[in-house]
Protein backbone atom coordinates (compact mmCIF):
# COMPACT_ATOMS: atom_id res chain seq x y z
CA UNK A 1 0.00 0.00 0.00
CA UNK A 2 2.93 2.21 0.61
CA UNK A 3 3.20 2.70 -2.87
CA UNK A 4 0.11 4.78 -3.34
CA UNK A 5 2.27 7.41 -1.54
CA UNK A 6 4.94 7.37 -4.16
CA UNK A 7 2.22 8.30 -6.68
CA UNK A 8 2.18 11.92 -8.10
CA UNK A 9 0.22 13.66 -10.33
CA UNK A 10 0.40 13.49 -13.72
CA UNK A 11 1.06 17.67 -14.57
CA UNK A 12 -2.55 18.98 -16.40
CA UNK A 13 -2.22 20.16 -19.91
CA UNK A 14 -0.97 23.44 -20.02
CA UNK A 15 -3.72 24.77 -22.31
CA UNK A 16 -6.00 23.12 -19.36
CA UNK A 17 -4.03 25.13 -16.73
CA UNK A 18 -4.39 28.22 -18.21
CA UNK A 19 -8.37 28.62 -19.16
CA UNK A 20 -8.80 27.54 -15.36
CA UNK A 21 -6.28 30.50 -14.44
CA UNK A 22 -7.80 32.97 -17.11
CA UNK A 23 -11.35 32.18 -15.83
CA UNK A 24 -10.21 32.93 -12.12
CA UNK A 25 -8.47 35.54 -13.17
CA UNK A 26 -11.58 37.17 -15.28
CA UNK A 27 -13.69 36.33 -12.01
CA UNK A 28 -11.89 38.43 -9.63
CA UNK A 29 -13.13 41.16 -11.23
CA UNK A 30 -17.19 40.45 -10.88
CA UNK A 31 -18.78 41.56 -7.67
CA UNK A 32 -19.45 39.29 -4.71
CA UNK A 33 -21.77 38.70 -2.39
CA UNK A 34 -20.92 37.28 0.64
CA UNK A 35 -22.69 35.00 3.07
CA UNK A 36 -23.88 37.82 5.44
CA UNK A 37 -25.72 39.55 2.79
CA UNK A 38 -27.50 36.74 1.84
CA UNK A 39 -28.53 35.77 5.01
CA UNK A 40 -29.46 39.35 5.87
CA UNK A 41 -31.85 39.17 2.10
CA UNK A 42 -32.89 36.14 3.53
CA UNK A 43 -34.23 37.87 6.94
CA UNK A 44 -35.88 40.35 4.61
CA UNK A 45 -37.55 38.47 2.42
CA UNK A 46 -39.37 36.35 4.98
CA UNK A 47 -39.34 38.43 8.15
CA UNK A 48 -39.42 41.54 6.01
CA UNK A 49 -42.08 40.37 4.10
CA UNK A 50 -44.13 39.46 7.01
CA UNK A 51 -44.15 42.80 8.45
CA UNK A 52 -44.91 44.51 5.60
CA UNK A 53 -48.18 41.99 5.79
CA UNK A 54 -48.49 43.17 9.41
CA UNK A 55 -48.56 46.71 8.44
CA UNK A 56 -51.38 46.30 5.56
CA UNK A 57 -52.89 43.89 7.57
CA UNK A 58 -53.58 46.19 10.91
CA UNK A 59 -53.83 49.15 8.62
CA UNK A 60 -57.03 47.76 6.59
CA UNK A 61 -58.73 46.81 9.96
CA UNK A 62 -58.30 42.51 8.40
CA UNK A 63 -57.04 42.13 12.14
CA UNK A 64 -57.85 43.91 15.36
CA UNK A 65 -54.33 44.68 17.16
CA UNK A 66 -55.47 42.87 20.83
CA UNK A 67 -55.88 39.39 18.74
CA UNK A 68 -51.87 40.26 17.81
CA UNK A 69 -51.31 40.91 21.32
CA UNK A 70 -52.99 37.99 22.68
CA UNK A 71 -50.87 35.80 20.25
CA UNK A 72 -47.16 37.85 21.06
CA UNK A 73 -45.83 34.65 22.41
CA UNK A 74 -45.91 32.70 18.96
CA UNK A 75 -45.54 35.84 16.77
CA UNK A 76 -42.36 36.52 19.01
CA UNK A 77 -40.86 32.90 18.57
CA UNK A 78 -41.58 33.09 15.12
CA UNK A 79 -39.69 36.46 14.72
CA UNK A 80 -36.73 34.95 16.52
CA UNK A 81 -36.42 31.52 14.88
CA UNK A 82 -36.87 32.90 11.39
CA UNK A 83 -33.55 34.86 11.21
CA UNK A 84 -31.72 32.42 13.13
CA UNK A 85 -32.49 29.40 10.79
CA UNK A 86 -31.68 32.22 7.89
CA UNK A 87 -28.00 32.82 9.39
CA UNK A 88 -27.23 29.69 10.45
CA UNK A 89 -28.16 28.05 6.86
CA UNK A 90 -25.46 31.11 5.17
CA UNK A 91 -22.98 30.88 7.94
CA UNK A 92 -20.00 29.05 7.42
CA UNK A 93 -19.91 26.11 9.82
CA UNK A 94 -22.39 26.81 12.01
CA UNK A 95 -23.60 23.37 13.10
CA UNK A 96 -24.46 24.33 16.71
CA UNK A 97 -26.18 27.38 15.27
CA UNK A 98 -27.95 24.90 12.72
CA UNK A 99 -28.93 22.52 15.19
CA UNK A 100 -30.16 25.68 17.83
CA UNK A 101 -32.60 26.53 14.89
CA UNK A 102 -34.30 23.48 14.45
CA UNK A 103 -34.72 23.21 18.16
CA UNK A 104 -35.93 26.68 18.17
CA UNK A 105 -38.60 25.91 14.87
CA UNK A 106 -39.78 22.48 16.67
CA UNK A 107 -40.62 24.64 19.95
CA UNK A 108 -42.23 27.53 17.87
CA UNK A 109 -44.25 24.58 16.06
CA UNK A 110 -45.51 23.88 19.25
CA UNK A 111 -46.14 26.89 20.51
CA UNK A 112 -48.50 27.51 17.67
CA UNK A 113 -50.85 24.72 17.87
CA UNK A 114 -50.16 25.21 22.32
CA UNK A 115 -51.29 28.91 21.90
CA UNK A 116 -54.28 28.11 19.99
CA UNK A 117 -57.45 27.23 21.71
CA UNK A 118 -58.97 24.17 20.75
CA UNK A 119 -62.39 24.92 19.97
CA UNK A 120 -62.72 28.15 18.02
CA UNK A 121 -66.30 29.59 16.47
CA UNK A 122 -64.47 30.73 13.45
CA UNK A 123 -66.04 32.79 10.98
CA UNK A 124 -64.17 32.12 8.25
CA UNK A 125 -65.77 29.86 5.61
CA UNK A 126 -63.19 29.41 3.10
CA UNK A 127 -61.64 25.73 2.91
CA UNK A 128 -58.92 24.82 5.28
CA UNK A 129 -56.50 24.33 2.84
CA UNK A 130 -56.59 28.12 1.45
CA UNK A 131 -54.11 28.68 4.95
CA UNK A 132 -51.90 26.22 3.33
CA UNK A 133 -51.92 26.93 -0.20
CA UNK A 134 -51.60 31.26 0.82
CA UNK A 135 -48.80 30.42 3.20
CA UNK A 136 -46.61 28.79 0.12
CA UNK A 137 -47.74 31.55 -1.90
CA UNK A 138 -46.53 34.21 0.46
CA UNK A 139 -43.19 32.53 0.87
CA UNK A 140 -42.10 32.11 -2.66
CA UNK A 141 -39.79 35.24 -2.51
CA UNK A 142 -38.19 34.01 0.30
CA UNK A 143 -37.71 30.74 -1.72
CA UNK A 144 -36.45 32.30 -4.56
CA UNK A 145 -33.77 34.34 -2.23
CA UNK A 146 -33.45 31.08 -0.01
CA UNK A 147 -32.08 28.90 -3.11
CA UNK A 148 -29.98 32.15 -4.93
CA UNK A 149 -28.05 31.49 -1.50
CA UNK A 150 -27.93 28.14 -1.42
CA UNK A 151 -26.71 28.14 -4.89
CA UNK A 152 -23.58 29.71 -3.54
CA UNK A 153 -22.54 26.60 -1.93
CA UNK A 154 -22.08 22.84 -1.65
CA UNK A 155 -25.21 20.88 -1.14
CA UNK A 156 -25.52 20.15 2.47
CA UNK A 157 -28.82 19.24 3.71
CA UNK A 158 -28.37 20.43 7.05
CA UNK A 159 -28.15 23.73 5.75
CA UNK A 160 -31.23 23.52 2.91
CA UNK A 161 -33.27 21.97 5.72
CA UNK A 162 -32.51 25.71 7.79
CA UNK A 163 -32.79 27.67 5.04
CA UNK A 164 -36.14 25.80 3.85
CA UNK A 165 -37.50 26.40 7.52
CA UNK A 166 -36.54 29.85 7.52
CA UNK A 167 -38.46 30.39 4.09
CA UNK A 168 -41.84 28.52 5.81
CA UNK A 169 -42.13 31.25 9.02
CA UNK A 170 -43.06 33.91 6.25
CA UNK A 171 -46.47 31.96 6.06
CA UNK A 172 -46.34 31.13 9.68
CA UNK A 173 -46.22 34.60 10.69
CA UNK A 174 -49.27 35.28 8.19
CA UNK A 175 -50.96 32.14 9.84
CA UNK A 176 -50.65 33.97 13.16
CA UNK A 177 -51.47 37.26 11.72
CA UNK A 178 -54.90 36.85 9.83
CA UNK A 179 -56.19 32.95 10.63
CA UNK A 180 -58.33 32.68 13.61
CA UNK A 181 -58.81 28.88 13.57
CA UNK A 182 -58.47 26.33 16.23
CA UNK A 183 -55.43 24.31 17.19
CA UNK A 184 -55.84 21.42 15.50
CA UNK A 185 -56.14 23.69 12.38
CA UNK A 186 -52.78 24.73 12.64
CA UNK A 187 -51.24 21.52 13.63
CA UNK A 188 -52.34 20.27 9.85
CA UNK A 189 -52.89 23.32 7.39
CA UNK A 190 -50.44 25.83 9.14
CA UNK A 191 -47.38 23.34 10.25
CA UNK A 192 -48.10 21.52 6.41
CA UNK A 193 -47.36 24.41 4.80
CA UNK A 194 -44.17 25.32 7.00
CA UNK A 195 -43.14 21.73 6.34
CA UNK A 196 -43.74 21.66 2.40
CA UNK A 197 -41.72 25.20 2.03
CA UNK A 198 -38.84 23.22 3.58
CA UNK A 199 -38.95 20.37 1.16
CA UNK A 200 -39.60 22.32 -1.45
CA UNK A 201 -35.93 24.28 -0.70
CA UNK A 202 -34.21 21.12 0.25
CA UNK A 203 -35.26 19.01 -3.32
CA UNK A 204 -35.02 22.48 -5.44
CA UNK A 205 -31.34 23.33 -3.73
CA UNK A 206 -30.27 19.87 -4.49
CA UNK A 207 -31.50 20.23 -8.58
CA UNK A 208 -30.46 23.18 -8.34
CA UNK A 209 -26.80 23.99 -10.55
CA UNK A 210 -24.08 25.49 -8.17
CA UNK A 211 -22.35 28.64 -8.62
CA UNK A 212 -19.65 27.35 -5.74
CA UNK A 213 -18.57 24.60 -4.18
CA UNK A 214 -17.59 25.89 -1.35
CA UNK A 215 -18.58 24.29 1.82
CA UNK B 1 -5.58 32.36 1.35
CA UNK B 2 -5.84 34.99 4.26
CA UNK B 3 -3.89 37.34 1.70
CA UNK B 4 -6.20 37.17 -0.68
CA UNK B 5 -8.96 37.55 1.65
CA UNK B 6 -7.84 40.86 2.52
CA UNK B 7 -7.75 41.64 -1.05
CA UNK B 8 -4.47 40.68 -2.63
CA UNK B 9 -5.56 38.60 -5.79
CA UNK B 10 -1.83 38.08 -6.53
CA UNK B 11 -1.50 35.54 -3.91
CA UNK B 12 -4.22 34.15 -5.36
CA UNK B 13 -2.40 33.29 -8.39
CA UNK B 14 0.48 32.18 -6.34
CA UNK B 15 -1.87 29.78 -5.13
CA UNK B 16 -3.31 28.27 -7.91
CA UNK B 17 0.32 28.20 -9.14
CA UNK B 18 1.26 26.28 -6.42
CA UNK B 19 -1.86 24.13 -5.61
CA UNK B 20 -3.40 23.73 -9.62
CA UNK B 21 -1.76 20.35 -10.22
CA UNK B 22 -2.22 18.56 -7.15
CA UNK B 23 -6.00 19.22 -7.15
CA UNK B 24 -5.92 18.70 -11.26
CA UNK B 25 -4.22 15.23 -10.07
CA UNK B 26 -7.31 14.81 -7.39
CA UNK B 27 -10.00 15.33 -9.62
CA UNK B 28 -8.38 13.32 -12.48
CA UNK B 29 -8.55 10.31 -9.93
CA UNK B 30 -12.18 11.28 -8.59
CA UNK B 31 -13.86 11.20 -11.52
CA UNK B 32 -11.84 9.29 -13.77
CA UNK B 33 -11.79 11.42 -17.18
CA UNK B 34 -8.87 14.10 -18.02
CA UNK B 35 -10.95 16.49 -19.40
CA UNK B 36 -13.90 16.92 -16.82
CA UNK B 37 -11.23 17.38 -14.32
CA UNK B 38 -9.91 20.21 -16.60
CA UNK B 39 -13.83 21.63 -16.28
CA UNK B 40 -13.84 20.80 -12.47
CA UNK B 41 -10.18 22.24 -11.54
CA UNK B 42 -11.63 25.55 -13.19
CA UNK B 43 -14.95 25.56 -10.92
CA UNK B 44 -13.01 24.46 -7.58
CA UNK B 45 -10.67 27.78 -8.19
CA UNK B 46 -13.96 29.58 -9.31
CA UNK B 47 -15.46 28.68 -5.82
CA UNK B 48 -12.68 29.79 -4.23
CA UNK B 49 -12.66 33.32 -5.82
CA UNK B 50 -16.80 33.52 -5.52
CA UNK B 51 -16.40 32.23 -2.03
CA UNK B 52 -13.60 33.94 -0.61
CA UNK B 53 -15.85 34.99 2.47
CA UNK B 54 -16.53 30.87 3.54
CA UNK B 55 -12.84 30.54 4.08
CA UNK B 56 -11.98 30.23 7.84
CA UNK B 57 -9.13 31.58 8.60
CA UNK B 58 -6.24 29.83 9.90
CA UNK B 59 -7.02 26.77 8.16
CA UNK B 60 -4.95 24.70 6.26
CA UNK B 61 -5.57 25.46 3.03
CA UNK B 62 -5.17 21.63 0.83
CA UNK B 63 -8.02 20.83 2.95
CA UNK B 64 -9.93 23.84 1.73
CA UNK B 65 -9.63 23.59 -1.43
CA UNK B 66 -9.87 19.33 -1.20
CA UNK B 67 -12.92 20.22 -0.16
CA UNK B 68 -14.36 22.12 -2.73
CA UNK B 69 -12.20 19.55 -5.77
CA UNK B 70 -14.27 16.32 -3.65
CA UNK B 71 -17.46 18.76 -3.79
CA UNK B 72 -17.17 19.54 -7.47
CA UNK B 73 -16.35 15.87 -8.05
CA UNK B 74 -18.84 14.29 -6.49
CA UNK B 75 -21.66 16.59 -7.74
CA UNK B 76 -20.49 15.61 -11.18
CA UNK B 77 -20.73 12.12 -10.39
CA UNK B 78 -23.99 12.10 -9.01
CA UNK B 79 -25.40 14.30 -11.99
CA UNK B 80 -23.85 11.88 -14.18
CA UNK B 81 -24.43 8.94 -12.94
CA UNK B 82 -20.80 7.77 -12.95
CA UNK B 83 -21.03 5.97 -9.57
CA UNK B 84 -18.36 3.72 -9.45
CA UNK B 85 -19.26 -0.02 -9.49
CA UNK B 86 -17.06 -2.23 -8.01
CA UNK B 87 -14.82 -5.06 -9.03
CA UNK B 88 -14.37 -5.67 -12.79
CA UNK B 89 -16.56 -2.59 -14.08
CA UNK B 90 -13.61 -0.77 -14.72
CA UNK B 91 -13.29 0.20 -18.57
CA UNK B 92 -10.27 -1.39 -20.22
CA UNK B 93 -9.42 1.95 -22.39
CA UNK B 94 -8.76 4.09 -18.72
CA UNK B 95 -5.72 6.38 -19.10
CA UNK B 96 -3.16 6.05 -16.36
CA UNK B 97 -3.68 9.81 -14.39
CA UNK B 98 -0.58 9.02 -12.45
CA UNK B 99 3.33 8.71 -12.42
CA UNK B 100 4.64 6.56 -10.11
CA UNK B 101 7.97 7.49 -9.22
CA UNK B 102 9.40 4.50 -7.82
CA UNK B 103 7.25 2.12 -9.57
CA UNK B 104 7.24 0.39 -13.37
CA UNK B 105 4.55 1.20 -16.04
CA UNK B 106 2.59 -2.36 -14.75
CA UNK B 107 2.33 -1.48 -11.11
CA UNK B 108 1.12 1.59 -12.09
CA UNK B 109 -1.47 0.40 -14.39
CA UNK B 110 -2.46 -2.04 -11.51
CA UNK B 111 -3.09 0.60 -8.62
CA UNK B 112 -4.52 2.77 -11.34
CA UNK B 113 -7.06 -0.06 -12.10
CA UNK B 114 -7.82 -0.70 -7.95
CA UNK B 115 -8.30 2.80 -7.71
CA UNK B 116 -10.91 3.31 -10.39
CA UNK B 117 -12.69 0.16 -9.22
CA UNK B 118 -13.26 2.06 -5.36
CA UNK B 119 -16.70 3.57 -5.01
CA UNK B 120 -16.43 7.29 -4.92
CA UNK B 121 -17.14 7.61 -0.83
CA UNK B 122 -13.52 5.58 -0.12
CA UNK B 123 -11.99 6.45 -2.99
CA UNK B 124 -11.90 10.25 -1.66
CA UNK B 125 -11.06 9.53 1.49
CA UNK B 126 -8.05 7.83 0.02
CA UNK B 127 -6.66 9.89 -1.85
CA UNK B 128 -7.05 12.57 0.81
CA UNK B 129 -5.55 10.61 3.40
CA UNK B 130 -2.58 9.03 1.40
CA UNK B 131 -1.60 10.44 -1.22
CA UNK B 132 -2.40 14.27 -0.20
CA UNK B 133 -1.27 13.55 3.39
CA UNK B 134 -4.74 15.15 5.48
CA UNK B 135 -5.68 13.82 8.60
CA UNK B 136 -8.89 12.14 9.27
CA UNK B 137 -9.73 15.27 11.46
CA UNK B 138 -9.63 17.40 8.16
CA UNK B 139 -11.00 14.53 5.69
CA UNK B 140 -14.16 14.42 8.40
CA UNK B 141 -14.34 18.62 8.48
CA UNK B 142 -14.14 18.02 4.74
CA UNK B 143 -16.64 15.74 3.77
CA UNK B 144 -18.53 16.67 6.77
CA UNK B 145 -18.80 13.38 8.82
CA UNK B 146 -17.05 12.45 11.76
CA UNK B 147 -13.90 11.41 12.67
CA UNK B 148 -14.71 7.70 12.95
CA UNK B 149 -16.91 7.36 9.96
CA UNK B 150 -13.90 9.56 7.57
CA UNK B 151 -11.30 6.40 9.52
CA UNK B 152 -13.68 3.62 8.30
CA UNK B 153 -14.41 5.19 4.91
CA UNK B 154 -10.41 4.73 4.65
CA UNK B 155 -10.09 1.66 6.11
CA UNK B 156 -12.66 0.15 4.01
CA UNK B 157 -11.11 2.13 1.09
CA UNK B 158 -7.58 0.21 1.86
CA UNK B 159 -9.07 -3.08 2.49
CA UNK B 160 -10.77 -3.31 -0.95
CA UNK B 161 -7.57 -1.65 -2.67
CA UNK B 162 -5.65 -4.84 -0.73
CA UNK B 163 -8.45 -6.85 -2.29
CA UNK B 164 -8.06 -5.53 -5.60
CA UNK B 165 -4.80 -5.39 -5.89
CA UNK B 166 -4.57 -9.31 -5.49
CA UNK B 167 -7.33 -9.88 -7.88
CA UNK B 168 -5.95 -7.77 -10.31
CA UNK B 169 -2.24 -8.88 -10.39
Amino acid sequence: MNELTNLRPEPPAFSALQAARAAMVAELGRPRTTWKTHALLLVAASLGFAALIAVGVLGSGAAEPATLAARWLSLAALALVGPLLAWSAARPGGVGWRRGGWALAAVSAVTLVGTRPAQVSSLSTSPEWVCTLSHLGVAVPAMVVALLLLRGMAFNAGRAIAAGLAVGTTGALLGELMCGRNAAHIAVFHLASWSLAAVAVVALSFTARRKSFAP
Amino acid sequence: MEQFCDGDNRALEALYDRHAGGVHGFLTRMVRDRHQADDLLQQTFLSVVRSADRYERGAKVVPWLLTIAGNAARDTLRKKKQQVELLMEVPPSLEPSVTPEHSDPAARKLIEAAFAALPVQQREAVLMHKVHGLSFEEIARSLNISETAARIRAHRGYEKLRHLLETLS
